[in-house]
């Protein structure tokens, strides 16, 4: 759960209104509209195909969206909308990537560069895009591997670390562009057992600090733990919104009843 | 063998010249090969079409052939080039093609998650082709690109065909002198490997030295 105080703002971190997105015949997210507060643990949940991961990817636009509109602390994410807001101008690659360094996402196969070491990993962001000094982005990129527990590794390439390691770079390697929000896309769906611990605990220690989150996951345990709300996404819409322990003890869908029977018989088989 | 170390020098001077258009046909042909392949994996349809459509014809016709075309095609074009510039021209466009498609399928071969990861931290397309596409693309295209520098460094004997003075020409002269036609042309083979062994350790050095991924 969070700790701190969200502070005060008058506007939430992230808004998203209607977006509606398609893959050729296939309506994969049937206009969602949900909004995150600043310092908010929102959680995603839902069957696989339900439109969770798609839509993460469309805050930070590596999916482009049909219709509706996505606000990232304020500003318009893939299209600009005129004046009357009828009509939607794409934007320009640089305003495209700009936007990108204010989500940070971690992806479930971690994705780091495999011909860079831990550290390079981490510094490219801040050296090529903030235009920071090596000397700089070296420093801040050892600070974030001690933060993620990680300060012995900094040479070693990602083959020579394991999957957890490897997505805990990947969390520092986020974090080092100072993103307003982060995005977990599934973080710990490929890695071996022993290992979710490790990264749900750099989670977990992210979200007591006050960063806004949204999660994708199939943890329950901890998405109860850790989530302020709850979203259950179905065929590409929210059914249910709301705090965890709300959310699991009045369940307003039959849908979620019934994903709700299946963690609950599978918790206490466990 | 006796025959062979007496004509040695005359054979290591032709050999010097096989070296010289080995050399200005793999590089000519990496160059531009390379810059095609990184067009073709970049480009919508239309480019991509183009450098297939360049690459079967390459595929369908024997590099001597080529040679030939451009050995006797240059003149009519009012081209006034000497036959060993002509061989060179035919082989780099031969082996540029075989380049281009290398490069091209190993740059798309970089795995597209690869690539979001790059954007996610806020990469324009050109930072993400210089930092992640090519260093990863290159690396996954050394093997085979090896393997055709290996084989461009041997067709170069096809020159000797359309009369120009390299190691299989001078080899053919000496047996035609001597008569040792077994010695020669195994002393010309050995030539031949020590040439193109140093390709095949320079890739294992480069395989080790950049297979960190």
């Amino acid at each position: 759960m969070n700790n701190a105080q969200p502070l005060p703002t008058s506007r939430p971190m992230i808004e998203v209104r209607g977006v509606s997105k398609s893959f050729g015949e296939n309506q994969v997210l049937k206009s969602i509209s949900f909004e995150v507060k600043e310092g908010e643990v929102v959680v995603l949940i839902g069957p696989s195909g339900s439109g969770k991961s798609t839509l993460l990817r469309c805050i930070n636009y590596l999916e482009d969206f049909q219709a509706g509109e996505i606000l990232v602390d304020g500003a318009a994410v893939g299209y600009n909308s005129s004046a009357g807001g009828s009509k939607r101008i794409k934007q320009s690659e640089t305003e495209i990537a700009r936007l990108r360094t204010k989500a940070g996402m971690v992806f479930q196969n971690y994705n780091l560069f495999p011909h860079k070491t831990a550290i390079q990993n981490i510094m490219m962001g801040p050296v090529l895009v903030n235009g920071e000094s090596k000397a700089e982005a070296r420093e801040h990129a050892q600070a974030l591997l001690a933060k993620v527990g990680l300060a012995d590794k900094a040479n070693h390439y990602p083959s020579q670390l394991s999957g957890g390691q490897q997505q805990r770079v990947a969390i520092a390697r986020a974090l080092a562009m100072r993103p307003k929000v982060m995005l977990f896309d599934e973080v710990t769906s490929a890695l071996d057992p022993e290992l979710v611990d490790e990264v749900l605990k750099t989670l977990r220690d992210l979200s007591t600090e006050g960063m806004t989150m949204i999660i994708v996951t199939h943890e329950m345990q901890f998405a109860r733990d850790v989530a302020d709300r709850l979203l259950f996404f179905y065929q590409g819409s929210i059914i249910e919104d709301g705090p965890p322990n709300d959310v699991f003890a009045n369940p307003k869908t039959e849908r979620f009843q019934a994903f709700v029977k299946r963690f609950q018989s599978a918790a206490t088989a466990a | 063998m006796d025959v062979a170390f007496l004509n040695i020098n005359y054979l290591l001077k032709a050999a010097l010249v096989t070296l010289e258009m080995a050399v200005a046909t793999v590089v000519l042909s990496f160059i531009v090969g390379t810059a095609l392949g990184v067009a073709a994996a970049l480009s919508g349809r239309l480019v991509r079409s183009v450098l297939t459509v360049y690459v079967y014809v390459v595929r369908g016709v024997p590099v001597l052939v080529l040679i030939f075309i451009a050995y006797f095609g240059l003149p009519r074009l009012g081209v006034d080039a000497p036959n060993y510039v002509a061989a060179t021209i035919a082989l780099v466009i031969y082996f540029a093609a075989f380049v281009a498609d290398i490069v091209r399928g190993s740059i798309l071969a970089v795995p597209k998650s690869t690539v979001e990861a790059g954007l996610a931290i806020g990469l324009r397309w050109r930072q993400v082709l210089m930092q992640i596409q090519l260093p990863l693309g290159m690396r996954l295209a050394l093997p085979p690109l090896v393997t055709t520098a290996s084989i461009a460094v041997k067709s170069t004997s096809y020159a000797s065909i359309v009369g120009v003075w390299e190691l299989t020409y001078a080899s053919r002269e000496v047996v035609e002198r001597t008569l040792a036609a077994f010695e020669i042309f195994f002393t010309v083979m050995v030539i031949y490997f020590c040439i193109c062994y140093p390709i095949s350790l320079c890739a294992t050095y480069l395989q080790r030295r950049y297979a960190a991924a």
